[in-house]
This record gives C-alpha cells, structure tokens and sequence, in this order.
C-alpha cells in the first residue's frame, strides 16, 4: 500500500497513526490501480487535529470515511482522496488554511471546520472561490444567514436552531424566571440569545445574561452568583472541557437538586463519561441523541465502534452526513466534479435518512431536522421527546432565501 | 549594524530578484503563499527593530498586527471609504496612537516584566475585540471592499487584483527592510543600539532612554500596523485571535529563528517557518511533535537563529570591511580658560539605604578648574556620592547645585547634558562596538537631539570630529576600528574616559580609574588624567595614595558617610583627625 | 451583594488563589533562582493531571495515584532540567522561551499519543464526597476546601524549608542574588536540579489535586500558564511571599471581577498587573536585578 499512498500526496495527506484511522485509510486507497485513469476527486477536510478540539475533528473525519467506505470508496464512480488540514482551531490560521486546500491543493469539496471563527474565514474565502463548501460543526448562524452562499452548505446545525426550541419548551413547563450562562464569545452569545427569543416568546422572563470570559473555566464565582438569584432554573451552553467542569461544579455546589440545569446538547454530548453522575437529570435539546431509536442510528453507530473503536457523537453523524450528501450528488452528476450547478442542484434537492433522523435543506442550506429534547439518565442522553419538530433556521439575511 | 559579509548581500539581492520574479513564474498558490509570508516577515521585522536592536522583548506586538486589520475592517465596514489613501493612514496612525498609549506605560519596566505588560496590554486588547459588541465577537469581521489606490479618478491599484497585491507586498518589505537600515544608521538607530547593548552607560552618557524606546516602540508598533493591513487586505477577513498571545508568540518565534538583530534574519525565518509549517503539518498528524523537536534543534545548536549560521559560515571568507569614515576635520578648541567659584556645591547631601546611612550631611563646595580626590575607606561613601552627584542615586535628602543650578535628583541624562561627564568603577562601555562608534555616539549626546531618522550617523562630521579627537588625546587613535572587546584592560578604561570626553563635559566625575590596573597601565591613565585637568574639572574617587597626591589640589575624606575633612591637599594632610582616622592607618597598614 | 454572597465569593477567589499559588510557587522559584522562563511549565500542570487520570483508572484509587505520581513528576522534572534546561543557563531569555515552546508541542503530541483527545473525569475519594452547607442554597464542596487546606499546608511547609533548611538558606540566597550562590561555593549544578523538580513537582501536585474539578483535557497546560506568570510577575520574580499574594489577588480579582464587573471580567486580571507593575515596576516583591 505504501507505494500507491505516497502517490497520493505524501505531503497534503494526513496519515492517522491510529488504528482505526489506518483501517479505513486502507480503504480508500485503491488496490488495483486500473480504474484510476481518471483524475481523482480532491476533499479538503479543514478540522481540528490537534489540540482542544481533537477528539471532534477525528470524529467527524473517521465517520465521513465510514460513510464513503461504505459507499465502495467511490464518488459518482471516480476515486477520490482525502486532504487534511489541521486547523488548530485557530481562526487567525483559517484563512491561509483554507487558501491553502481551495488554492493550493485545488480541491474539488471542501469540509470543516469546528470553530465558528474559522468557519468564517473559510465561508468568506469559498464564496470568493466559487468551491462546494459543506460546514460539518461550526454553528455561527451568520454562515447560513447574511453570509450565506450558493455553494455553501451546512450539515451539522444553526447555534440558533439547536437553543430556540429549548427555550420554548422551558416556557411550556412554566419556567418563568431562568438565568443563563455561557462563554463569552459568539457562539455562546448566539445560543443564549436564541434561547431567550424562544423563552420569552413562551412567556418567561431571563433574569440574567451571565457570560464567563473565554476559555476560562473557573465558574465557583458565577454558581455562588447563581443562587443568591435563586431562579426557576438556569439554561447553560458549554463545550468540552468547560461542560464537564460547569455540569460537575453545579452538582458540587448542590445546586442541581434545588435549580434543574437545562442545556444545549453540547452541555453533556460526548462528556457524560467525564461528567459522571453529576450530570444525571439535566435536560437538554440538541439535533441528535445516542439513544435515537431509529434503525439507521442503530446500524450507523455499530459500524462506528467496529471501524474506530469508539462511541459515535453528534459530531460523527455531521462527518457521516456529510459524506452522504457528497456521494448522492456526486452519483446524481456521475462524478463530473466540474459540473458546480448540477452539484449545487443535487445537494438542495438532498433528502436524508440519517442517524438523526429525516431532514433536508432550508432555502439558504441549513437543515431542516427535529430538534430533540434529551435528559441525562443512567449516563445516556435519553430522548425524552422531540422539542420542535422540523426547525428550520429563519435564514434572515440570506440572498438566496 | 555591522556591515555584511559579501556573500550575504549578494544571497539577499539575489532573493529580491527572485521575489520579484514569483508571479510570473509561480502558480497562484505560491503567490499567495509568498505574499502571506512577505507580511510575516514584515511584522517580524517591526518585532526585530524591539527585540534586536531596541532590547524590549514584547510578548505583545501581535495586537498593533490585529488594530491595523481591524482599522481596515472598521473603515470599510459600508464601503464607502475604500481608498488606500485614506484607510492606510489612518490605519498607521491608530496603531501608532495605541503604541504610544502603550509604549507610554511599558516602557517603565524593563526584561522579563517588560516581556509581561506588554502580554498584558494585548490581551485586553484581544478581550476587548472578542467582548465588545459592534466589532463581530469572536467570529471576526469581513472586509468586503478592499481598498483601491486611485489618483484623479484613475485607479491605478486594485487590491483586489493578486499580483497587485502581492507587488504592494512586495515593495512594502522591501520598503521596510530599507527604512530601518537606514534608520539603524541615523543617529537614532545609532543610540539604540547603544541603548541595547549598554542602557546604563547609554544613559550616563546623556542619553534620555525613556524616549528613544518609546519611539523605537512607537515605529515598531506603526510598522507591524501596516503589516496587519496588508495581512487583512490580503484574506479578506479579521479575527481577534490575531491579537493573541499565540500570535505575538508565533512572531516572536519567527524572529528567534531567524535570528535576531539582523533585520534579514527574521525575513528568513518568516519563510523558513511558513514553509516548514505547511510541510509538516502534511506529514503526519502528530506535526508539532516535529515542530517542537525543530525548535529544540535550533535553541540547541544555532543560537543565533538562521542568519547567525549564514553569518558565520561567510564571514570567515570575506572577512569585515571596516566602515569608510568621515574625514578628520581640525579639532575644535576646548575652553582652556580656568573658571574660578564653586561649579558644584551639596549641601547637607544625605542617602540612607533601609535604615543604612550611606552618606550623611555632606555639605561639600568643588571650585572649577581643579582636581578634587575624594577619598576614604572601603564602605566610607564614596560612590554612593558620586552616583548622586551623577543622578544614578536620589539622595534622601539635600541639595546638589551645578554652575548654580539645582540638580538634585534629576536623571542622568539630564546631568550629563548639562556637562557632567562620569566614569564607573567597573570599566562601562559598549563592547561589541569598535573604539570609534563607541565614541561617536558618546559624541553624539552632544548634539540638540539624536532624533534624526534618516541621514547615517557616520556623515554627521562634528561627530566624527569630537569622536576622534577624543581618541587621540587618550592615545588610542591607530585602534580607532578595533572592537572594545579587543582592547586591553587599561585600553578599555581609556576608552571609556574618551567616550566622556567626547560629551565634552566640563565636569568629569571618575570612580576609581586605577582600580585593577597593572604599574605601567596606572602611570598612562594618570597621565592621560593629568592632561585632561588641564581643560577640565575632575572629581575622582581613588585608593592610590601615590597617585592622589600627584594629581588632585583638593582632597575629601570621608568615613563611614560622614566628611570629616575638605580641603587643600596639603591642609588636610596635616589635619590631625584625618592622620587618625584614615591616613595613619594606611600607613601603618602598608 | 448580601454580606453572606461576599463572604462566599471571598471563599472561592481564596480557594482560586491557593490552587494558583501552587502553580506559580514553582514558577517563582525557577524563575528567580536558575534565570529560566519557563514556558513548559503548564505542561507539568497537564502532566500531572494526565498522571492523576490515568493511575486513578488503573489503581482505582486518586490517593494511590498521587503516591505514584508525585514521584514520577518529581524524576520528570530532574530529566527535564538535566537534558534541556541546563544547556541555557548562560543563555539569553530568548533562546529559554523558544526552547521551552518547543518542549510545550512535544508534551502536548506525548500527551495525545499516550492519553487521546478525549475529555476524561476524575473520579473523587469517597472520603471527600460531600458538601457543607452554608446558606440555604449556597453550599460548599467538601473537596474545594480540602484543596485548600492542602495548599495552605504546602505552603507553610515551603515557608518552613525555605526559612529553616540549609537548602532554604540557598534559594534564599538564590533568589536575591544568584552570582552570590556560585560565589559561595555551592554545587549550583546540584541546587538548579532540585529547585527545578521541585518546582515541576508543586506543579504537578496542583494538576493532580484539580483533576477532580477541572477534569482532564489537551491543552490544559496552556491555560493555566499565561495566567501564572501573571501572578509571579505581579508578586515579584523569585518572591515565594509575591506568588502567594499575587495568586490571592488574581483570584479575589477573578471572582469579584466576574460578580461586579461582568462586562470586563476577561481584562481584570491583565489590567490588574498592568496596574501593579505601573506602580511598582519589578511587582510587589522583586528584588532589584543585577
């Protein structure tokens, strides 16, 4: 295998030293060299490989690889290969990043990021360049509202999709006085205002925009703030590192057993390990649960932990998706890359039967997908119901809406 | 700046040509890749003019980077201001308000704290810019019309263009790169380099420090603002994380490796750098692994960075050409004529040092136009009067008048500027500078400002003049382009009179000029001081009796901070008290 | 704010604090007495936290973890010094921070290879489970304040060592004049090593004793770095008294900063320091450099 992968590009391709991500790098290179005649199809993967944000650039990376193993390793019947780019996670790196796979690599899709500044720099550059863009996380709304473009797509969610409902359905359960805490920083600004459009909308009333600076995870000043509030209940949006330490300070301080704690899904999503009993009870909305009782999640997560060895997440089901929608517009146009229009064309008309559930693209190429409402039990984000079915992100702004 | 080697201006004119050349043999990948670095390597270069020439390591010059962007994106926000007339300005101008703003405060500490506060002022910075709301958080703003260069309705440049982009780049390093030779040779450049390699000695010389760093910061700060503009022009795009610690690190980084002080180096690390960057981070997923051992590599065995390795390796081939200088004009006549009355009197001069009296109620008159030796034990307070007499110390109390005017506790420079020349007692000068510059610059503190940016300190001829002038009366004219460092123990100390010499002081305060001198060394610099009593006053701290009594007309005894004798020399040698207390010890020690 | 909300909020910027100042004691130290601004310091931070993880999952046990790790710190610590510190002594500041940079991206790859991306928790000893009760719905966890009590013990027995031991006669000396130590005649070499472990030790202790809460994750280190060269620098380079109130202001300034001044809680602490070293321009305990 070695001869034909450092054809492939010795230097743009990321190999994965893991043993998952040896398996399906095997996979897609191709063993019998006599169909390659044509050029292959080029995917720029700008994601996060290192450092913070590791663990969902991974995710997202192996379960794309899944999908298009799974589709025989072909794309509208063309090899293709993988370019990775590790993103760091640093938006003062994306837009050279990003010039680098459109420009330098002259990749025919491109797919990223996590982080919502990158995502910017990234869109801002794809608009120019005219490459089919797919976003795989990063939820900055801006990206699919005023920003938004004909070759950029989203296949992961809107910070405003995933947090409007939750505040709807707190609203429902008579909530009336809530206190909401998030980083400061625009993702999190862009959860707790959807959260208090939907909250008030339903009636209640949000007593304070708490906003820790970022990425600081010292939050003992905050939760004493909290409760000399003493509100109905608190709505939270972190992630990673800082979900676990929130979820588990607020359960030190003994404040979850008096001040229910709802979230965003991201508050227990890929964490509830770290998290342990600390998060049992909290209530959250997110686009996705493990415990989804759809028989696609069932086979999609099985296949997950045979390739990789790990649990899939939210964010493997966004890499999964995003390799469907590229295979079923690639077949659509039968592998001509260069036929933008048709491509774009294909992916509008894209419906899925994903992990998540059924959905498909708004006007301006937000998915429009059920918005779970999830609470910790027994270490499992357990659906409990469905907060809003079918949300659609408004696109405000967006030209092509 | 020394001169380069040959071979290094030639590898460099070379590479310019070659710059020049990309984009009409390069893809658009590597144009772009090539413009990205050339503003990188402008902004390591504006660092370089702190950090290897200023001697202020700042952990911070990534946030003047990110204002120059986000002056851009902040003017161009409704597109309706997009010439580069306007927007560059202004975009050079803000960074230069917020270094000032910044230099203003920092400059106040020095080394590893200096490193912090600026940390600290990019920081609130990059908070400032993530927080508030209007400048688009932590998603960054777009710079949507990128600005034009347009004169009488004819645009002559659109950034939009690349290859017009990338000849903005272009001429914008080359620009800077020109810029700060030139101002590294003005007599600007010329103090801070001085400034670098000796601040106390700079300062003592009549230099205000204070002020040619906070320039030097100022400039440095304008010139990493216009590669932030560029960088933004360049993608469209500003994101607060250009103003972070990671950024300001990454740059820093840049210049290390590159090597420090040589203005070309950083250029080359730049490129080094991004190259590697881009190479490794193909390679393998763990890359910073490799990129870590790079670095180690580097610290390890290239400790002067890549342009220290070039230097090395060609220097041996073609060796240094020494400078051509100004010629010798005829030397200006010093004021010969003795001045009669006091031309500095203390009175009640008082310094104590945590609960310690160093020197106490020394009221003390010296006349113009003699030799006063003060003398007294080990501990007595001898220098710490003379570093209040200098300005080095703040007495505690009393009054310093020189010629009349009350200098007490004023900085050095400014009692130096007022004819007050010293030296120390650990022989103070500028080592890896030759004799001559070493006295140019002393020279050059005589001049009414050494702010001047632009035209060499080499041309300036009242310099060259005092400077070799200086040299020759202390017998060192033929080493005039030796290094200091070259130079003999009792040369050094020669050295270091010329250089007060060439300040042409009225007042020369000397602090043990024989210590640590061989027989035969003593006996020139006692000549040498001789001579110079002629046209001079001298205040002098010294152990050698022999020598005292030789030279000085006055002496000053002091004991444990006390004076407890002034005088005419014959007088106070008589005086029982002092043969008591201090001489009659000598003798019976000796 | 009620005065019971301040007592509180006194409590947790105090508890802050003392976690900070195991950090920077070592920082300090390091700092003040071998010259050497160490950037990889946090990585020791992240280390120990990794270390605490790791054997707790394999011993079941945090305390038995900590027996282990400490130790095991303590030897990284010595190799650390003895195989890249030591070559810098004699050099510019610079080429220390370059270096220890570069020791930053090879800990962080160490870390991934052997321990994942993964955000992983810390399982507490049962014995430390709980919390007190303070108001009726303000509580405090047993654990913050067993950390605490830790943290004033190291500190006093630093206190202890420094001003009763002859090693501590010799950072003393160190720290305020560090040609004075060679002039003695001490074994330099010997007292940088243990000055150095033990300033990696300190620290790994704090990553272990704030696995628990923080949990464990990449890029820990870094996080926790820029925030105590903060507290040294306002402390004063080589003052173990500066870093201990230096770390009491940060974490007073932190928690009150985020409760009285929302809006600017991300700049407190900068402009704290920038404010400390206006006024005093070597920080509250330096000593005046050479």
């Amino acid at each position: 295998m070695t001869d034909m992968q450092r054809k492939i590009s010795r230097r743009e391709l990321l190999k994965n030293t893991t043993a998952a991500g040896l398996a399906t790098a095997t996979a897609f290179v191709p063993m019998h060299p006599a169909i390659a005649q044509q050029a292959k199809v080029k995917i720029g993967l700008l994601l996060p490989y290192t450092g913070t944000y590791a663990a969902l650039g991974h995710n997202i990376t192996d379960a794309m690889k899944l999908g298009l193993a799974e589709a025989g390793n072909r794309l509208g019947g063309r090899e293709f290969e993988l370019v990775q780019l590790d993103s760091e996670a640093d938006p003062a790196k994306a837009a050279a990043n990003t010039n680098k796979l459109i420009v330098g690599a002259k990749v025919d899709f491109l797919s990223g990021p996590v982080h919502s500044g990158v995502a910017m720099a990234m869109a801002k550059i794809a608009r120019e360049e005219g490459t089919i863009t797919i976003i795989s996380n990063a939820g900055a709304n801006a990206v699919t509202r005023e920003m938004c473009g004909p070759n950029i797509f989203r296949t992961s969610f809107s910070n405003w999709q995933v947090c409007f409902p939750m505040g709807t359905e707190m609203a429902r359960r008579g909530l009336k006085r809530v206190v909401s805490v998030t980083w400061n920083y625009a993702a999190g600004k862009e959860m707790i205002g959807a959260f208090r459009e939907g909250f008030e909308k339903g009636g209640g009333a949000v007593l304070k925009e708490i906003l820790v600076p970022f990425p600081n995870v010292e939050f003992q000043a905050n939760l004493t703030e909290i409760a000399s509030l003493k509100p109905d209940a608190v709505f939270a949006f972190f992630a990673g590192a800082g979900a676990v330490k929130f979820v588990k300070d607020y359960a030190e301080a003994g404040l979850k057993a008096r001040i229910p704690l709802y979230g965003a899904g991201f508050l227990t999503d890929g964490t509830l390990r770290a998290q342990g009993s600390a998060a049992e009870g909290v209530f959250t909305t997110l686009h996705y649960a493990d415990g989804l009782k759809a028989p696609a999640n069932t086979r999609f997560r099985e296949a997950f932990k045979k390739a990789t060895g790990r649990d899939a997440d939210v964010y493997a089901v966004q890499g999964y998706d995003t390799a469907q929608l590229l295979i079923g517009a690639m077949a659509k146009v039968k592998g001509d890359s260069g036929a933008t229009k048709a491509l774009i064309g294909a992916m509008e008309q894209a419906r899925f039967d994903s992990p998540r559930g059924q959905w498909h693209f708004s006007k301006s190429h937000n998915p429009v997908q059920d918005v779970y409402l999830r609470e910790v039990r027994n270490g499992d984000n357990a659906v409990i119901g469905v907060a809003q079915k079918a949300v659609s992100d408004p696109g405000t702004g967006c030209g092509t809406a | 700046m020394p001169s380069l080697p040959r071979a290094i201006l030639i590898l460099l004119a070379v590479a310019t040509i070659a710059l020049a050349a990309v984009p009409f043999v390069g893809d658009r990948f590597h144009v772009q890749l090539i413009t990205q670095i050339m503003v990188l390597a402008t902004f390591a270069m504006s660092l370089d003019l702190l950090v290897g020439f200023t001697g202020l390591v700042s952990f911070g010059h990534a946030a003047f980077y990110g204002l120059g962007g986000y002056s851009l994106a902040i003017l161009t926000r409704d597109a309706s201001l997009v010439s580069m007339w306007a927007t560059l300005p202004l975009a050079i101008i803000a960074c230069g308000v917020a270094a000032a703003a910044i230099g203003c405060l920092s400059i106040r500490t020095s080394g590893v704290y200096f490193i912090m506060i600026t940390l600290a002022f990019a920081q609130m910075a990059y908070y400032f810019f993530n927080d508030a709301r209007g400048f688009g958080g932590s998603d960054g703003l777009y710079i949507n019309a990128k600005p034009q260069l347009s004169v009488a309705g004819v645009t002559l440049l659109n950034l939009h263009n690349r290859t017009a982009l990338y000849y903005v780049v272009f001429t914008v390093l080359v620009g800077s790169a020109v810029f700060l030779w030139v101002l590294l040779r003005s007599p600007f450049g010329q103090v801070i380099t001085a400034m670098r390699s000796n601040e106390g000695r700079t300062r003592a010389l009549g230099f205000p420090i204070g002020r040619y760093k906070f320039v030097s910061f100022c400039l440095a700060g304008m010139l990493a603002g216009l590669a932030g503009y560029l960088g933004a022009v360049q993608f469209g795009y500003v994101n607060p994380a250009h103003m972070a610690w990671r950024e300001s690190g990454r740059v820093l980084m840049v210049v290390i490796l590159g090597g420090t002080g040589t203005l070309f180096g950083p250029v080359l690390g730049a490129f080094v750098f991004v190259f590697l960057e881009d190479l490794l981070s193909g390679l393998t997923e763990h890359w910073l692994m490799i990129m870590g051992a790079f670095v180690v590599a580097v610290v390890l065995l290239l400790p002067n960075g890549i342009a220290g390795l070039l230097l090395r390796l060609t220097r041996n081939s073609s060796g240094v050409r020494p400078s051509d200088d100004a010629v010798i004009e005829a030397p200006r006549m010093l004021d010969v004529t003795a001045r009669s009355g006091p031309i500095l009197e203390t009175e009640s001069l008082t310094k104590r040092f945590a609960g310690l009296v160093a020197v106490n109620l020394a009221s003390l008159r010296f006349e113009a136009g003699k030799v006063h030796a003060v003398i007294g034990p080990n501990g007595a307070g001898k220098t710490t009067l003379i570093n209040m007499l200098s300005g080095e110390l703040s007495p505690t109390d009393g009054h310093i008048r020189y010629k009349g005017i009350d200098i007490t506790g004023r900085s050095p420079d400014f009692i130096s500027r007022l004819g007050v020349g010293r030296s120390f007692q650990v022989t103070n000068i500028y080592p890896s500078l030759s004799c001559l510059q070493n006295c140019r610059i002393a020279a050059q503190s005589r001049l009414p400002s050494s702010m001047r940016f632009f035209r060499p300190a080499s041309q300036l001829a009242k310099v060259a003049c005092s400077a070799h002038f200086a040299l020759d009366r202390c017998g060192l004219a033929a080493r005039c382009h030796e290094p200091a460092s070259a130079l003999s123990h009792g040369d050094r100390r020669k050295l270091e009179i010329a250089m007060v010499l060439a300040t042409d002081p009225e007042l020369f305060l000397l602090d043990e000029p024989l210590a640590g001198m061989g027989a035969q060394e003593g006996r020139e610099i006692l000549r040498l001081l001789k001579a110079i009593a002629r046209d001079h006053t001298l205040i002098l701290i010294e152990h050698d009796m022999d020598a005292v009594f030789a030279i000085a007309d006055t002496l000053t005894v002091m004991v444990n901070g006390e004076v407890i004798a002034a005088g005419p020399v014959d007088q106070v040698r008589a005086d029982r008290a002092v043969q008591d207390a201090y001489l009659g010890h000598r003798d019976a020690a000796e | 704010m009620d005065p019971g909300a301040i007592a509180i909020q006194l409590l947790n910027g105090l508890q802050y604090g003392l976690l900070l100042f195991l950090i920077a004691a070592g920082l300090t130290l390091i700092f003040g007495i071998l010259g050497v601004i160490n950037l990889a310091h946090g990585s020791f931070y992240m280390i120990g936290a990794y270390l605490a993880y790791w054997l707790s999952e394999k011993t079941g046990s945090l305390v038995l973890a900590v027996a282990v790790a400490l130790p095991a710190s303590l030897m990284l610590g010595w190799l650390v010094e003895r195989f890249a510190i030591s070559f810098l002594y004699q050099r510019d500041h610079l080429h220390q921070v370059l270096l220890t940079y570069g020791l930053i991206l090879i800990f962080n790859e160490f870390q991934r290879i052997l321990w994942g991306n993964d955000v992983h928790g810390v399982v507490l000893p049962t014995a430390l489970v709980g919390v007190v009760q303070l108001t009726e719905l303000q509580s405090y966890p047993v654990y913050r304040l067993f950390i605490s009590a830790v943290c004033i013990l190291v500190a006093v027995g630093m206190y202890l060592v420094i001003h009763g031991t002859r090693i501590g006669m010799m950072i003393r000396a160190g720290s305020s004049n560090r040609e004075m130590v060679q002039l003695l005649g001490i074994d330099v070499g010997r007292l940088f090593s243990i000055v150095f472990s033990a300033g990696a030790a300190l620290t790994a202790l704090a990553g272990m004793l704030a696995a628990p809460i923080n949990s464990v994750y990449p890029g820990m280190g870094e996080n926790v770095l820029i925030i105590s060269f903060v507290v040294v620098v306002i402390g004063g380079i080589g003052s173990i008294k500066g870093a201990f109130i230096g770390s009491m202001m940060i974490g007073l300034a932190d928690t009150f900063g985020k409760v009285v001044v929302p809006e600017l809680s991300s700049m407190v602490v900068y402009a704290l320091m920038a404010a400390v070293l206006l006024w005093r321009p070597r920080g509250l305990f330096g000593v005046k450099a050479s």
